[in-house]
C-alpha cells in the first residue's frame, strides 16, 4: 500500500526536477531534455504493449515516423499550422495502426515481433520511395515551431515546457487508461489470456485497441519530434531505431510507466554524450543491449527493486 | 499483483531519481571565448564513410601547415560524425552551435544533409561554409546570408557535361541514371536543359535508389539507342554500377560522364580497367598542373599512403579560404556580418584550383574541367584523371543569365519532364 | 525479347544472393524461433574476412570456406554463450542479437575502415558468356550454380540422412525430440551454425558481386526478413522459393516502374502476411 505511494513520490521528484532544472541548465542539455521527453511519449505507448499487454510490437518507430512525416507534410507542401499538423499526425497514425494492426495481430508470439517489425520495414520503404511526397532520401527540412499567444518557441526552455505540457498531457492520459477496467483486463491477457477468454472478454479487441492506442501516442510522439527537430528522414522508421525504443523500455523496467522514462533518459544520453568521449559509442550501446538482456530484462527498476526484495528478505 | 510490481519499484526510482537530478544539477555553462572554434561535420561511418575522412584529413592537414593558428589565435576544430543521413548531420549541426559555441560550420558531404543544415545555420546565425557538398538551391532560390560554398554543385556540372557530349563527343541522343536524391536530381536536371539546348535529346531518366546494390535491372533497362550515358553514381555505387556495365557488354558501346564524385581517386584502386574512358566532370584533379597542387599532391601521396583523393583537395581549399577570409577581419570571427561580407569577398590566388573567388550568389567562380580516366604509373592506384578539357572561371549558370535561370523551377525528379 | 531473357537471368541471380541470406535466417527461425537481429552482420563479417583472405592469397576458394567456416565458428560461439540459456524468451533474445549486430558492426568499421571494398574474383569469372547478343555474366552464373548446389545439399541433408531426421524432429517437437534420445541442444547449436554459414558464404559472394561497406549489414537485413516472411519462417525450400519470388518482382518492378523499388520488395511481403502469416510454406501457427 504505502510502497505505491512512494512510486508516486518518485515520480513527483522527477516531474519536479524537470519543472525546475531547464533554466539553470546550458541549453544542449535543454534540448536533450526535451527530445527525451518526446520519446518518453512513444516509449510509455511501447510500454503499454509489452508491459502491460504482453505483446511485444517491435515497429512502433514506424508509427512515430507516420506521424513526424504527416506533421512535416501537412505543415510544409500544404500550410497547416502546428495545431492542424499535430492533429494530422495523430489521425494518420490511428489509421495506419488501425490498418497495419489487422495484419500484425494475426500472428502471435515471435510471429508478432517478426511482423511488427517487417511493418516498420515496409513503412520505412514507402517513406523512402514516394520520393514525391517524402523527399525520400532528403528528409523534409524547414519545419518551423509555432508561436502560440506570441511566445517564441525556438529558445529552448520555452519549447520545453511546451513538450513538457504535452508530456503531462499524455503521461495523465496513459495513467487513467492503465486504472480503467480496460486496463486491468489487458494485465489480465498479460497474465493468461486462455483464462480471459474463457470468462467471455474479447481479447482480439482488447490487444487491437491497445495497439491503435499505442499507434497514436507514437504518432504524436512523431508529431512532436518533426517540430522539435525540424527535419525529418526516413531513417525514424529504420531497424536501428525501432530496436532503440524497444531498449528504453526494456533498460527502465516494462510494465511501470515510469521504467520507459528512465529507460529514454538512459539511451538519448548515451547516444549524445557518450559520442562525445568515444568514437565507439555503438559498442556500448551494444553493451548496454546484451548486458540488459541478459541479466536485467525487468530493466533497471526491475533489477534494482529485486536487490532490494533479496535485502529485505534477509 | 500490479502493485506489488510498481510497490516494489520506488525505491530504485528514488534513487535515479536523486542521481538523476545530481548529474544535470552539477552541468555549468559553456567555457568562455578565446580559441576560434570551427565545427566540421562528415561522415565517419556508413556509406560514404572514406571520403568523410579524406576531408577532414584535407581540412586538417591546412590547419598544421599555419600551426592552428591565425591572427595571434589559436583556431579548434571540432569535428562531427555525419552519418550516413540528413537527420544525423542536423543533431551534429545544433550539437556543435549550442553546445560547443562553434564560430563557424564548415564540411558537410551529403547534398541532402546540406539542404538539412543549411536552415539549423540560418536559425542559429552561424555562418555555414559547405566545404564539399553540392545542393543548387543553396546557392541559388533559397539562399540566405549565412550559407556559401566553396566545392561544386550539381548545375555548373550537369552544363559542362552536356557541353562537352554534345559538342565534343558528338553525343545527339544520352540517356541519364542517376541516384535519386538531390544530386542526382540536380546534376541530370541541369544536364538536360543544355544538352537540349544544344540541340540533343535525352532518351531516359532513370533514378535508382541510394543504396541500391545491384544495377543489374537498371542497366538491361538502358536505351541502346543512346550514343552516351551520362550517370550521377556516387561512391562505392559507381564501382558497382561501372562493373554492371562493363559486364553488359555496354561500355564499349557507349561512352560514360560522371561527375568527379564517381571516379574520385579513391575510387579507382577499387575499379581498376573498369574505369579505363569514364569521363567525369570536376572542378579539381590530382594532375592539375599548378605548382600548388603539384607540391600538395605529392605531399599526400607521402602522408596518406595513396593518391589525392578531392575530399581531402576541396576541404584543403575550403579551410584556406575560411582561414584567408577571416585574416582579411583581423579574426574578429565574433562579429558574424564582418565574417559573412569577408568570406564572400575574399579573392584567392593559390589555391589547389587556381584563383577562386566567389559569385554574388556564394558558390565559387572556378574553372570546371572534363577529365577521361587513363592508366598512370607514377600514381600509387595505377590510374589518374587525365585533364581533357576545361571551362575557365565557370559559374554555377554557365553560361546562363544567373537572373533568367533563376526563375525557371529547380531541377528535381520530375522537373525538366522527360521524355516520351 | 532481350530484355525478358536479361531481366529473368538478373532476377536468377539476385534470387540466389537472398537465398543464401534468407536461407540462413529462416534456419535459425525454425530451430531457435528467434530473430536473428545479427545475421547480416554474418555476412558483413563473412564478406570483409573473405576479402581479407583474397586480398592475402589471392585464392577465392580458400576465400569462401575460411569466411563460412570462421562465421560458422562466430555463431557457435554466440549460441552457446549468449542464446542459449534464453529459449523462448524472444524479446530478450532480439535484443541480444541487436547488441551482438551492433557490435559487430562496429567492429568490422574499426578493422577493415570505411572504405567501401571489392572483392577481386578470378579471372575465368569475370567477363560474360555470348549467346548471340545476349551476355550472361559468368559471375551470376556461378552465383546461381552455387545457391542451387547448397540447396540440393542442404535438402538431401536434411530430407535424407539421419542427422537430417534429428534436426527436423528437434524443429518439429523439441521436447519429444529429446525424450527420443536427440540431443537438442547440441542440434540447435548445429543448425544455428549452418544458418551462419550460409550467410558468411552469403557475404563473400556478394562481396565479389556487389562490394561491401560498413553499414550493408543493416541495410541488407529487411531484404532477409522478406524472404523469410514470403518464403515461410523455418522452411528452406521455402526460402528458395521466397528468394525466387521476392527477387523476380523487385527485378522486374525495378525495371518497369524504377520509381517503386522498394515497394515491390515489401508488397509480396504484405500480401503473404495478409493471407498466410506464416508464409507460404510456413506451418500453419500452433
Amino acid at each position: 500500500m504505502s510502497d505505491g505511494k512512494y512510486l508516486w513520490i518518485t515520480l513527483g521528484i522527477l516531474i519536479a526536477a524537470a519543472m525546475i532544472l531547464p533554466p539553470f541548465l546550458p541549453p544542449f542539455w535543454v534540448m536533450l531534455l526535451t527530445q527525451t521527453l518526446i520519446y518518453t511519449i512513444a516509449a510509455m505507448a511501447l510500454d503499454l504493449l509489452i508491459g502491460y499487454t504482453d505483446m511485444a510490437s517491435l515497429g512502433q518507430a514506424g508509427f512515430l515516423a507516420v506521424g513526424a512525416y504527416s506533421a512535416a507534410i501537412l505543415f510544409t507542401r500544404y500550410g497547416f499550422g502546428f495545431t492542424g499538423a499535430m492533429i494530422g499526425a495523430v489521425l494518420l497514425a490511428i489509421v495506419s495502426s488501425a490498418v497495419l494492426g489487422l495484419l500484425a495481430l494475426r500472428a502471435a508470439g515471435v510471429y508478432f515481433l517478426m511482423i511488427t517489425l517487417a511493418i516498420a520495414m515496409v513503412i520505412w520503404g514507402l517513406i523512402y520511395r514516394w520520393v514525391s511526397m517524402t523527399g525520400g532520401d532528403n528528409g523534409i527540412a524547414g519545419i518551423l515551431r509555432p508561436n502560440p499567444l506570441g511566445i517564441d518557441m525556438f529558445d529552448p526552455i520555452h519549447f520545453f515546457y511546451f513538450i513538457f505540457a504535452f508530456f503531462i498531457v499524455s503521461l495523465v492520459l496513459m495513467l487513467l487508461f492503465i486504472r480503467s477496467p480496460f486496463g486491468k483486463t489487458l494485465v489480465g491477457i498479460k497474465d493468461s489470456e486462455s483464462r480471459m477468454i474463457v470468462l467471455g472478454y474479447n481479447v482480439w479487441l482488447h490487444k487491437y485497441l491497445v495497439f491503435i492506442i499505442a499507434g497514436a501516442f507514437s504518432g504524436l510522439a512523431g508529431g512532436l519530434y518533426a517540430f522539435y527537430n525540424g527535419f525529418v528522414s526516413p531513417s525514424l522508421s529504420d531497424l536501428a531505431h525501432c530496436m532503440a525504443i524497444v531498449l528504453m523500455v526494456t533498460i527502465g523496467g516494462p510494465g511501470t510507466l515510469v521504467g520507459p522514462i528512465i529507460g529514454a533518459l538512459i539511451i538519448i544520453l548515451l547516444e549524445n554524450i557518450v559520442s562525445i568521449y568515444t568514437e565507439r559509442w555503438v559498442m556500448v550501446l551494444s553493451a548496454v543491449y546484451v548486458i540488459t538482456a541478459l541479466y536485467a530484462p525487468q530493466g533497471i527498476l526491475g533489477w534494482i527493486g529485486r536487490l532490494m526484495k533479496s535485502e529485505r528478505a534477509a | 499483483m500490479r502493485r506489488d510490481r510498481l510497490g516494489n519499484s520506488w525505491r530504485p526510482a528514488l534513487v535515479f531519481a536523486i542521481t538523476l537530478i545530481t548529474i544535470f544539477s552539477a552541468q555549468s555553462s559553456a567555457a568562455a571565448d578565446g580559441p576560434i572554434k570551427i565545427g566540421f561535420i562528415a561522415p565517419s561511418t556508413g556509406n560514404f564513410a572514406q571520403m568523410g575522412k579524406d576531408m577532414v584529413a584535407g581540412f586538417q592537414q591546412y590547419l598544421e601547415e599555419i600551426n592552428s593558428e591565425a591572427c595571434g589565435r589559436k583556431i579548434e576544430l571540432i569535428v562531427e560524425d555525419e552519418g550516413g543521413n540528413p537527420g544525423i548531420a542536423v543533431n551534429k549541426a545544433r550539437k556543435l552551435i549550442t553546445h560547443d559555441k562553434v564560430n563557424i560550420l564548415a564540411g558537410v558531404f551529403m547534398t541532402s544533409a546540406a539542404y538539412a543544415v543549411g536552415p539549423v545555420a540560418s536559425q542559429y546565425q552561424t555562418p555555414l561554409v559547405i566545404t564539399l557538398s553540392a545542393g543548387d538551391d543553396l546557392t541559388q532560390r533559397k539562399r540566405n546570408q549565412w550559407v556559401v560554398r566553396t566545392s561544386f554543385t550539381g548545375s555548373e556540372f550537369g552544363f559542362a557535361a552536356a557541353e562537352y557530349a554534345f559538342k565534343e563527343l558528338g553525343w545527339k541522343k544520352a540517356a541519364c541514371i542517376g541516384m535519386d536524391y538531390a544530386w542526382g536530381h540536380e546534376c541530370i536536371g541541369a544536364f538536360q536543359r543544355k544538352f537540349e539546348a544544344l540541340g540533343g535529346k535525352v532518351l531516359q531518366k532513370t533514378w535508382a535508389p541510394v543504396n541500391t546494390t545491384d544495377f543489374g535491372p537498371y542497366v538491361a533497362n538502358i536505351d541502346r539507342n543512346a550514343d552516351g550515358v551520362f550517370d550521377v553514381i556516387t561512391g562505392a555505387a559507381s564501382i558497382r554500377f561501372l562493373k554492371a556495365m562493363e559486364t553488359a557488354g555496354l561500355k564499349e558501346r557507349m561512352k560514360i560522364i560522371t561527375p568527379m564524385t564517381g571516379t574520385d581517386s579513391s575510387l579507382l584502386p577499387a575499379l581498376g580497367d573498369t574505369g579505363l574512358g569514364v569521363y567525369s566532370v570536376a572542378n579539381w584533379s590530382a594532375v592539375l598542373d599548378n605548382p600548388q597542387n603539384k607540391e600538395w599532391v605529392a605531399k599526400v601521396r607521402k602522408s596518406m599512403g595513396k593518391e589525392a583523393p578531392m575530399g581531402a583537395a576541396l576541404c584543403y581549399d575550403g579551410a584556406r579560404w575560411i582561414v584567408e577570409a577571416m585574416k582579411s577581419i583581423d579574426c574578429k570571427v565574433e562579429d558574424k556580418e564582418a565574417l559573412l561580407k569577408a568570406i564572400r569577398e575574399v579573392k584567392l590566388t593559390n589555391t589547389l584550383r587556381g584563383e577562386l573567388a566567389m559569385d554574388p550568389y556564394g558558390h565559387p567562380v572556378q574553372d570546371i574541367h572534363i577529365r577521361m580516366v587513363e592508366k598512370s604509373p607514377e600514381s600509387p592506384s595505377g590510374y589518374k584523371n587525365t585533364v581533357v578539357k576545361t571551362y575557365p572561371k565557370a559559374t554555377q549558370f554557365f553560361d546562363y543569365d544567373p537572373e533568367t535561370y533563376l526563375k525557371t523551377p529547380p531541377s528535381t525528379r520530375d522537373y525538366p519532364a522527360c521524355c516520351d | 525479347m532481350e530484355f525478358w531473357i536479361t531481366q529473368t537471368f538478373n532476377g536468377l541471380s539476385y534470387a540466389a544472393l537472398l537465398f543464401l541470406l534468407g536461407g540462413g535466417m529462416t534456419l535459425i527461425f525454425g530451430i531457435m524461433k528467434i530473430v536473428n537481429i545479427a545475421h547480416g552482420s554474418f555476412y558483413l563479417v563473412g564478406g570483409y574476412i573473405g576479402l581479407t583472405i583474397v586480398l592475402k592469397t589471392g585464392n577465392f576458394y580458400l576465400a569462401l570456406v575460411v569466411a563460412a567456416v570462421v562465421v560458422a565458428l562466430l555463431g557457435l560461439v554466440m549460441e552457446r554463450i549468449f542464446l542459449r540459456n534464453l529459449a523462448g524468451k524472444d524479446l530478450r533474445q532480439m535484443l541480444i542479437t541487436t547488441g551482438i549486430a551492433l557490435f559487430l558492426q562496429d567492429l568490422c568499421l574499426l578493422v577493415w575502415g570505411g572504405d567501401p571494398r571489392n572483392l577481386s574474383v578470378p579471372k575465368y569469372l569475370t567477363g560474360s558468356f555470348e549467346l548471340g547478343e545476349f551476355y550472361f555474366p559468368k559471375f551470376r552464373v556461378f552465383m546461381i550454380g552455387s545457391a542451387v548446389v547448397l540447396f540440393l545439399i542442404l535438402w538431401v541433408f536434411q530430407e535424407k540422412t539421419r542427422v537430417g531426421a534429428m534436426v527436423r524432429a528437434s524443429v518439429d517437437n523439441s521436447e519429444m525430440a529429446g525424450g527420443l534420445g536427440i540431443k537438442v541442444p547440441l542440434v540447435t547449436m548445429g543448425v544455428f551454425s549452418l544458418g551462419a554459414l550460409l550467410a558468411g558464404f552469403g557475404g563473400v559472394i556478394g562481396c565479389a558481386f556487389m562490394g561491401i561497406y560498413p553499414g550493408l549489414d543493416f541495410e541488407l537485413l529487411p531484404f532477409a526478413f522478406v524472404v523469410v516472411i514470403v518464403g515461410g519462417m523455418g522452411n528452406l525450400t521455402g526460402a528458395l522459393l521466397g528468394a525466387f519470388i521476392v527477387a523476380m518482382i523487385d527485378n522486374f518492378g525495378k525495371a518497369l516502374f524504377p520509381e517503386v523499388a522498394y515497394f515491390t520488395l515489401f508488397a509480396p511481403m504484405a500480401v503473404v502476411l495478409a493471407v498466410k502469416p506464416t508464409g507460404l510454406m510456413g506451418k500453419s501457427q500452433k
